[in-house]
């Protein structure tokens, strides 16, 4: 045998076991939950890099759950309802959070239907974001929901064992076990964000509200999406929503649509960059809608996304790290402890109290709006000097150049 | 299809292999032609409507070739001209259409106010590198340094898929005279285990250090706004480094595939950022395509034969030549353009260095390390122009890089070094809040990276002993503690690379110059 014969073997041989031994590592680690062969505390118990492959770590968490109440939206609803919350009723239990981080109506609505291939639904919460209606202009007018085919999911599953990402996620894993503000998701997809306990306590909430309005300006200003459009609405996620009506109407299951409770400064930036008509108009889009589901149909839409007294708690100032906020991580993400509220006044329980949000129709929806216009004087009156922030804030955007649409 | 995919390395590539050694026990023009097929069919798995012109191209160019070496024979030099002034009209024309068409209708409609439109033409994979390689070989046969060849050889010289789809642009005098050795046609396992590791340097290379840092580019050339200075040099640098992995990962990823089939490629990269002037880094970065500009465009324009005015506009013409190639855009002419700048500076100042008499060849070590800083900048700058989207957006990123849009640092920072704060703020830097994970994992990146392009031995140097490439003039002596050999420690440490480059499989992307 020669020396290169030799070589070729001997490189054959030391990489296939390099590749096992990362493939034993990478299944017994599981950093995105897949296998959950063993769970030892200080080992892998804290998946603190699930959140890199969210939906498929989802996905193989609600199969395994069967649950009987469904969470679904984007990342509002991923760390706001809590599926150990005690406003679920018993007969709704177990509940599984299946919403996404970015993830839209669309997204929702494909996540439900893999979810009807293996079980049925008593109760299903749908967070709704006005943010996630607007129309690009320069996108084509519909896209179809992604399909889920069977060779991606396996690709998924072969890429969580045998992938130099996977690996490092399962070097992280182990690390973050010892790191007191882990990120991580809970086995019932719950986004605890312990690792916003920790920005908190390092740089306040200040810091977090200051950054999350700077961001929110930028997008609401610049962004190329508009709900307005000459010719249309947006009407991939408003067929969205009809169908997941028609859903719910077939199998039988309670529907919730929930209008996400942000705080007082997101609302104040819609106003300020132009968007709150919009807003009210996509109020009333849904609530046509839900009005129009067949008759039998147990659909609701509540709206949480006024100027409650949690909408308009006070943010601490610059440079206090002490001080924690009861309801808000920053103005786009609500606590759980202001989505156990949501959930109770949803859902009718006793165990949570006071109520919030009001049940939305067609019927008595201007009224509605009115009382929210008035309620977004009185703050923005109330709160001058908040106000006049953010106004900076938007008008600093305004002056930046424009993110899209000069691109050759 | 792409090397760096599954079906690729576990699939199509082996086939190939067997079948070919297979038939070439009995017929070597026949195990030459499977390799054609089989050339054809990687070209088609991308689409296979081009295929065709694929095929018309080297039909084309064969029978042009043909027919001007017998007029060559024959003595006729006008008629020889003729031809070879339609054939290279022909190609021109070709590579105009798919390339350049949609970009002079848009300079015309910018001129004259009417826009015309002939729809979206989608650019052919390689179009660039199979017209130029065939140019090349309709010249030399019009000087009389090629001539007719089998058939089956000229497709494969055009079509062989190592080299296919993004380079090295391939010379007829270098690779034809490989088809017709019979022994590249017999299984020799030292090519086989040089041109894996090749290959797996290079697999390493593109999916776990060009893939690696590219999600450090695109947020700065996507959407630059008003990068500030560490979040310009940020995004420039982490492209640097990305666009030569990338590129240079190809290349080896050629050159190994190639090896294993027993046929040599040339070089095309030498360690390009160890350049000490823009002179030396042509001669370092993409080689190939620089020996094809100087021998067909820039000696063809005169080069250095009629003075130093001509000599610098001849360089300039063919550099912005050379920037058109690489896209369909002003901002690719104004990277040819500056690099001929830089070169025409180079001939300048290396002129006035020996009117000083100054030794050319001999220089301080601090010298030399000056001169690689400069040149580095230099190159750094062009890339700017190269990634941009347009013109805006390229002065915009030079403008950060410059100062000129502030110093922000993340505010984490000042929490970590407290001490720093005062210092730092009265020198205009400022704390933003967020990125700071980006920030530090993309310098991370950049410093781990820059030592490395600067001082690292490369591919070819650690298998100098084995002749890795033709052209490669060095010997194991460049790396004399990193020379590769067959051995048991060696094949260890390739496996690490190799499964190293196959983990990184699941986030396939693309070759940057695949788009040239």
């Amino acid at each position: 045998m020669s020396s290169s014969t030799r070589y070729l073997g001997t490189l054959a041989i030391s990489t296939l076991s390099i590749l096992c031994v990362v493939a034993l590592f990478n299944w017994l680690v599981d950093p995105y939950g897949i296998v959950r062969v063993i769970s030892v505390e200080g080992f892998n118990r804290i998946k603190s890099q699930a959140g890199q492959r969210a939906e498929m770590y989802k996905r193989n968490g609600a199969e395994r759950t069967r649950p009987h109440a469904l969470i679904l939206g984007n990342s509002r609803a991923e760390i706001g309802f809590d599926p150990k919350s005690p406003a679920w009723p018993a007969s709704t239990r177990p509940v599984f959070n299946l919403a996404l981080p970015g993830g839209g109506i669309n997204a929702a609505l494909d996540e439900l239907s893999q979810v009807l291939t293996y079980t049925q639904p008593k109760l299903i919460v749908v967070g709704l974001d006005f943010l996630d209606f607007r129309i690009d202009p320069a996108a084509p007018a519909d896209s179809p929901p992604a399909d889920v085919d069977r060779l991606r999911s396996w690709r998924e599953r072969l890429s969580a064992l045998l992938s130099i990402d996977a690996l490092a996620d399962s070097i992280a894993t182990i690390k973050a076990q010892r790191d007191p503000y882990p990120s991580s998701l809970d086995v019932d997809g719950f986004n605890p964000m312990r690792d916003y306990v920790g920005i908190a306590r390092r740089e306040g909430y200040s810091s977090m509200f200051r950054q999350r309005d700077h961001e929110n300006a930028k997008s609401y200003v610049l962004g190329p999406k508009t709900i307005y459009r000459a010719d249309h609405l947006p009407t991939s996620e408003f067929r969205a929503v009809e169908r997941m009506i028609e859903i719910a109407h077939g199998a039988g299951a309670q529907l919730r649509f929930v209008l996400y409770p942000v705080h007082a400064h997101t609302l104040v930036l819609f106003r300020q960059a132009g968007l709150w008509p919009a807003f009210e108009a996509w109020k009333r889009e849904l609530a046509l809608r839900v009005d129009g589901a067949p008759p039998g149909t147990d659909v609701e839409l509540w709206d949480f996304s006024g100027f409650s007294p949690f909408a308009v708690e006070d943010v601490p100032p610059p440079g206090d790290t002490k001080r924690e906020m009861r309801w808000y991580w920053e103005a786009g993400h609500f606590k759980s402890s202001l989505g156990d509220v949501v959930l109770a006044s949803l859902l009718g329980s006793p165990a949570v109290q006071p109520r919030l949000g009001r049940r939305l129709s067609a019927r008595d929806l201007e009224e509605h709006l009115q009382s929210q216009r008035l309620e977004l004087a009185e703050y923005e009156r109330t709160h001058a000097r908040e106000v006049a922030d953010l106004a900076a804030l938007v008008e600093a955007a305004r002056l930046t150049p424009r993110l899209v649409g000069n691109r050759k | 299809m792409l090397f760096n995919s599954a079906v690729f390395i576990f699939g199509f590539f082996p086939l190939v292999v067997v079948v070919f050694f297979r038939l070439a026990r009995s017929n070597h023009l026949l195990a030459a032609g499977w390799l054609v097929f089989a050339s054809l069919f990687f070209y088609g798995w991308w689409n296979p409507r081009y295929v065709l012109l694929l095929l018309g191209s080297i039909a084309f160019n064969y029978a042009s070739g043909y027919r001007l070496a017998r007029i060559v024979r024959s003595g006729t030099s006008a008629h020889s001209r003729l031809l070879l002034a339609v054939a290279v009209t022909a190609n021109l024309l070709l590579l105009g259409y798919y390339k350049y068409a949609n970009f002079f209708l848009q300079i015309s409609a910018d001129l004259s106010g009417h826009a015309l439109d002939i729809g979206h033409v989608l650019l052919p994979l390689g179009i660039s590198f199979f017209t130029f390689t065939q140019i090349a070989f309709l010249v030399d046969v019009h000087r009389g340094y090629a001539r007719e060849y089998n058939f089956v050889h000229y497709a494969l010289f055009v079509s062989y898929f190592p080299h296919l789809i993004a380079g090295p642009v391939l010379h007829h005098k270098e690779m034809m005279p490989q088809f017709q050795e019979p022994q590249t046609y017999r299984v020799n396992w030292e090519n086989v285990a040089v041109g894996l590791t090749i290959f797996a340097i290079g697999l390493f290379k593109k999916g776990v250090i060009a893939d690696g840092v590219a999600p450090y580019v695109s947020p700065l050339f996507a959407s630059p706004g008003r990068p500030d200075f560490f979040a310009a040099w940020g995004g420039a640098l982490a492209y640097t480094f990305q666009l030569y992995f990338d590129f240079s990962g190809y290349s080896d990823m050629a050159i190994g595939l190639s090896r294993v089939l027993g046929i040599k490629l040339p070089l095309n990269f030498d360690s390009p950022y160890k350049a000490v002037n823009i002179i030396e880094f042509w001669r370092r970065w993409h080689m190939t395509l620089s020996r094809f500009l100087r021998d067909y465009l820039y000696f063809s324009l005169g080069g250095n034969r009629k003075g130093p005015i001509r000599r610098h506009v001849n360089l300039i013409v063919t550099m912005l030549l050379g920037g058109l190639w690489h896209g369909a855009g002003w901002t690719f002419v104004a990277w040819g353009g500056l690099h001929g700048m830089f070169l025409v500076a180079n001939h300048g100042w290396r002129a006035l260095r020996q009117r000083l008499g100054h030794d050319l060849e001999n220089s301080t070590l601090w010298g030399r390390t000056w001169a690689r800083l400069v040149t580095f900048v230099a190159v750094v700058v062009g890339w700017v122009f190269f990634r941009a989207a347009n013109f805006e957006d390229a002065i915009e990123i030079l403008r950060g890089m410059a100062g000129l849009n502030g110093f922000s640092l993340p505010a984490v920072f000042t929490a970590v070094f407290p001490w720093m704060r005062s210092p730092l703020e009265a020198l205009g830097v400022t704390f933003s809040l967020g990125g700071t994970r980006r920030f530090i994992l993309q310098y991370l990146w950049i410093l781990t990276l820059l030592p490395f392009t600067l001082l690292a031995p490369n591919t070819q140097e650690i298998l100098g002993r084995f002749q890795p490439a033709l052209d490669f003039r060095g010997s194991a002596q460049s790396a004399p503690r990193l020379a590769w050999r067959p051995s048991t420690g060696w094949a260890m440490a390739a496996s690490l690379v190799i499964a190293a480059g196959l983990l990184s499989l699941s986030r396939v992307s693309e070759f940057l110059y695949y788009q040239f």
